[in-house]
């Protein structure tokens, strides 16, 4: 990626399943001050624009994006919204950047999923209103008859799905964010409360509240602010179809085709050996074995097994979600990227305690907007430039 | 902004305003995208990315509305992305 942009500092605040004492701007504002001292930043009037990550009705207010600039510090400044992922909203800032308007961008996403009464009646609402609605399916369904569909044609198992649940909690341990870390059985999770069939209660993340900002900045700026800036090496982000009916259930494209794009940008042939750790989305657990094969990291089928050989543990060839992913921490929605983006700079900057891998030179973060949804986007991150 | 840096509109499309419309939401975009693709003399093919502007999701009673209208919008297995600033597409 030419004109090459780098993250030069993070803030977040402690994720939490209950945050009834602050509200969503006073967290909002703990992880500015947080990321902009990170980021040796003399004032946040040296921003020059902002991004924010927001859904309407997930936050109960309309045109949300009005509500953004005071907490952090971006009156009177360059600002906007999108409608994805943090990650997304990471690619939105590389791109203001990549004009040469805007120095340093800082870009931001929340989750106040506790103060969310029916998240499954709004999320039916991002159904089709003429063809799918009307059936009143819960939206969980549709990612049973996705996992469903991904068991049949990869033949990999409800076990390697189990899996899943018992390495991302096991990991959650060794992370100070966790809070869903456990040790469990396969027994015990295939035994867990029946959602959607073959869908357990333990397969699905269970919603948390935090915040996340992070400042990035073009070359010459980041080497200025920061010792140790992460570059961002591609960012690639596609949308599927919406549409039950037409989408590309075998294929997995949106993570397919995102891969592919952010590989061509980094320059990245080979990811199985070119990338050294990844954080992936597991909002349910067959997910994260689902986005390892479209993103190209295992042949079809092949990463089941390569998780039950340890491949996808901290110590193994492929170690994918050391942080303990959305399962072992919590799932913050669209600002899940921020968790992935969070470990990719404390590994890269080789600041992550006890879960600090040995070779951390490069790493992938893979966000998926959730059901109904076929969006998707990769991230990555390096420790060195272009 | 000059020389390499310069973007231009090479097409538009919009479709008519009315009340009451009896096409879906999605219908409508791929009026506009149809008739703006045919001033240009373009297929889908031609496009590398699609930017999406709509009004709030409160204004339809539709939820993550940018996705319900990507294909709609052409943005099928493509970069997609929905900017808002009060639902401006400006941005």
């Amino acid at each position: 990626m030419s004109n090459s942009v780098a993250i030069v500092g993070m803030g977040y605040t402690s994720p939490r399943p209950l945050t009834p004492e602050v509200s969503y701007k006073e967290m909002i504002y703990e992880a500015a001050i947080k990321a902009y001292h990170d980021a040796n930043l003399p004032s946040h009037k040296d921003i020059d624009g902002f991004v924010t990550c927001a859904e309407d009705f997930i936050e109960g207010t309309s045109i949300f994006d009005e509500y953004t600039p005071d907490q952090l510090g971006g009156v009177q400044k360059p600002m906007h919204t999108i409608t994805g992922d943090l990650l997304h909203g990471i690619a939105t800032a590389v791109m203001n950047i990549q004009t040469g308007q805007q120095d340093i961008v800082v870009v931001e996403a929340h989750s106040k999923l506790s103060n969310v009464k029916s998240l499954d009646h709004i999320t039916h609402y991002a159904t089709d209103p003429i063809l799918t609605r009307p059936l009143n399916v819960n939206p969980h369904a549709f990612a049973a008859l996705d996992m469903q569909r991904f068991l049949h044609v990869s033949k990999n198992t409800l076990k390697h799905c189990a899996e899943v649940v018992i390495k991302n909690k096991r990991n959650a341990f060794k992370n100070d964010l966790s809070c869903h870390a456990q040790n469990l059985t396969v027994q015990e999770v295939l035994d867990s409360e029946e959602t959607f069939r073959p869908l357990t209660h333990l397969q699905k993340a269970s919603p948390v509240d935090g915040a996340f900002v992070f400042v990035l900045a073009n070359a010459k700026k980041a080497k200025k602010l920061n010792k140790k800036p992460i570059w961002i090496r591609g960012c690639g982000w596609i949308s599927d179809s919406p549409s039950l009916e037409t989408r590309a259930w075998d294929t997995c494209d949106y993570a397919k085709l995102s891969g592919q794009m952010a590989y061509r940008q980094a320059k990245i042939k080979n990811p199985k050996t070119q990338i050294d750790f990844f954080e992936i989305d597991d909002t349910y657990a067959f997910k994260e074995l689902q986005h390892l094969e479209a993103l190209g990291i295992y042949d079809k089928g092949k990463s089941g097994n390569a998780l039950l050989n340890g491949a996808l543990d901290p110590d193994g060839a492929m170690p994918t979600n050391v942080s303990g992913g959305t399962l072992g921490v919590g799932t913050f929605h669209d600002a899940s990227g921020g968790l992935r983006t969070v470990e990719m700079i404390k590994q890269l900057r080789g600041e992550a305690g006890p879960r600090q891998l040995k070779k951390a030179n490069t790493g992938l973060a893979f966000s998926w907007r959730g059901v109904p949804t076929t969006s998707g986007i990769t991230v990555i991150y390096s420790r060195k430039g272009a | 902004m000059s020389g390499k840096d310069e973007v231009a509109i090479v097409g538009a499309g919009m479709t008519k305003f009315m009340r009451r419309a009896k096409e879906t939401p999605k219908e409508l975009c791929f009026e506009a995208v149809r008739a703006a693709l045919d001033s240009a003399e373009m297929t889908l093919d031609d496009i590398d990315c699609v930017i999406h502007g709509t009004a709030p999701d409160a204004f339809d009673g539709i939820h993550m509305k940018g996705e319900y209208l990507s294909d709609g919008s052409g943005a099928f297995k493509k970069p997609y992305m929905r900017g808002y600033v009060g639902g401006d597409s400006s941005k």
